[in-house]
């Protein structure tokens, strides 16, 4: 009954596929919003300040 | 800081209530949340014949039987126990592929009028001891440790077996 | 690329019903924790701590995670019962400590937006929410593709896989409240009570193996006892579970940067028009 020579890649390359989207999706979303917001700030920061 | 320290003992009550309501729900319902009933648990308080339950326990060793009829689903029967009682389970199906004597398992099913538990579902539980295949090996070889009759002996006892040393000796 | 800080905008004008000028000019600290804290809680100070720290989180992630999962896949040995199905461990457990680390993060935010009323917690707990929400997500997606070839079910409804769907539905439901109102310092009120109450989960997910029968098998590390599992397997978790820790931080420091460029853009156009009419 012990069936110690089984493999399971396809469930092992799940996961680890299912772990590489989730962390590029996270960061390659948090690197665009960060260059996005920098840049707006940058463009507001650069115009003359109105205020008193 | 009044209106602050004021703020701080109203969350820290209303949290310290919260948790008190989750604890004594949970103690409620204890019953229902633990996943699969062991043996001598089934057999003080026997569920009703057909009523569906879980039974978890271990695979005694030299209990399992295959029955191989031609044409159809492999039947098995197996005993289950907990260390103080043991219940025969009957299943037709294929078992999961870390079943095994020895193995912790829980199946679903429900008590026969023969005191026999009909299982729909067996699923393999495995304990929290990851150790190397060579490692295993040189246990059961020594003798120091049989998987059929229950958990391997405590890491420390045998971390310093690397698996390039097992290999060696 | 030279921010200035929030405090140059205390000048009255951009009192827009939020407390983010309430950071700035709270009163004099109590003791000393609360004076770092308050020091830190000013978002324009945070922002340069934040430029500054963020390469010693991302690179520390990208190399742990990196020797971590080569480690795991390549060079640490198959279970003597599991196979090599054991390696879905490394990514499985880093996900779970991380959705609970994550949760724990969000309750510390939400007491610090409930009492001391700091802007920059409400922030943070914006930014960390839908990080811990996916991180929670892929736990609980590694774990059913764990579970189907070792004990032979997707899913089943155990105390401690019942719990952390729970706190996947917490997660997703502070995600929701966060942005569920117009006034985003209401939302961020209702959210953090929400962080609050949902705090319960953990010591409930971390002591369910213990209280109750599970499929689920008990922690094989703990801090009371010595770790159950092989030391050639232990070495790579612990190096993924830095690394993704690491990673988790850099994540919501990136994020939490740009939450709060986001929020002084926001700040800098709405004093402009004031300005200009």
């Amino acid at each position: 009954m012990i069936l110690l020579s089984m493999t399971h890649w396809p469930f092992i390359l799940g996961a680890y596929a299912a772990t590489l989207a989730t962390a590029s999706f996270l960061s390659v979303a948090a690197a665009v919003r960060l260059s996005r917001a920098r840049r707006r700030l940058a463009a507001l920061d650069r115009r003359p300040r109105r205020s008193a | 800081m009044t209106r602050k320290s004021r703020r701080l003992w109203l969350v820290g009550g209303c949290m310290l209530g919260f948790s008190g309501a989750t604890l004594l729900t949970l103690q409620a319902f204890s019953a229902n949340i633990v996943f699969f009933m062991a043996p001598s648990q089934v057999l003080a308080s026997p569920p009703a014949p057909g009523r569906t339950i879980r039974l978890g326990g271990m695979v005694v060793a030299g209990s399992l039987h295959e029955v191989r009829a031609d044409g159809k689903e492999p039947s098995v029967s197996f005993s289950v126990t907990d260390g103080q009682s043991a219940v025969p389970v009957r299943y037709v199906g294929i078992l999961p592929d870390l079943f095994r004597e020895g193995q912790s398992v829980v199946a679903l099913g429900a008590m026969r009028a023969d005191g026999s538990f009909g299982a729909e579902e067996v699923l393999a539980k495995h304990d929290e001891t990851y150790m190397p295949k060579e490692v295993a090996a040189a246990l059961k070889k020594s003798g120091r440790w049989d998987p059929r009759f229950g958990k391997p002996p405590s890491a420390a006892s045998w971390n310093g077996m690397t698996a390039a040393s097992v290999r060696g000796s | 690329m030279h921010v200035a800080p929030f405090a140059d905008l205390s000048s009255g004008t951009v009192s827009s019903g939020s407390a983010a000028i309430e950071a700035v000019a709270g009163p004099p600290p109590a003791g000393r924790i609360a004076g770092l804290l308050h020091r830190y809680a000013n978002p324009g100070r945070y922002l340069r701590l934040g430029d500054r720290i963020q390469p010693f989180l991302t690179w520390p992630a990208l190399l742990l995670t990196t020797i971590g999962i080569v480690w795991g896949l390549f060079f640490s040995p198959a279970d003597w019962q599991q196979g090599d199905t054991v390696r879905i461990m490394y990514v499985h457990v880093p996900a779970a400590w991380l959705a609970s680390l994550g949760y724990a993060g969000l309750a510390v935010c939400g007491l610090l937006s409930l009492v001391w009323r700091h802007r920059l917690a409400d922030l943070a707990a914006a930014e960390i929410g839908p990080v811990g929400a996916c991180i929670t997500g892929l736990c609980l997606v590694s774990g059913s593709l764990w579970g189907r070839p070792m004990w032979g079910a997707w899913w089943v409804w155990d105390a401690r896989l019942t719990s952390v769907l729970v706190l996947f539905f917490l997660y997703l439901g502070h995600v929701a409240l966060v942005r569920a109102f117009d006034d985003p310092a209401r939302g961020a009120r209702a959210a953090a009570i929400l962080a609050l109450a949902g705090a319960v989960d953990l010591p409930i997910i971390k002591f369910s193996v213990q209280w109750w029968n599970t499929l689920h098998q008990p922690d094989s590390i703990t801090l009371t006892g010595a770790p159950t599992m092989s030391l050639t397997i232990l070495w790579p978790l612990l190096v993924c579970t830095l690394g993704f820790t690491f990673g988790f931080a850099a994540i919501v420091n990136a994020r939490l940067r740009a939450a709060v460029m986001e929020t002084r853009t926001r700040q800098l156009l709405l004093a402009g028009t004031g300005a200009a009419r």
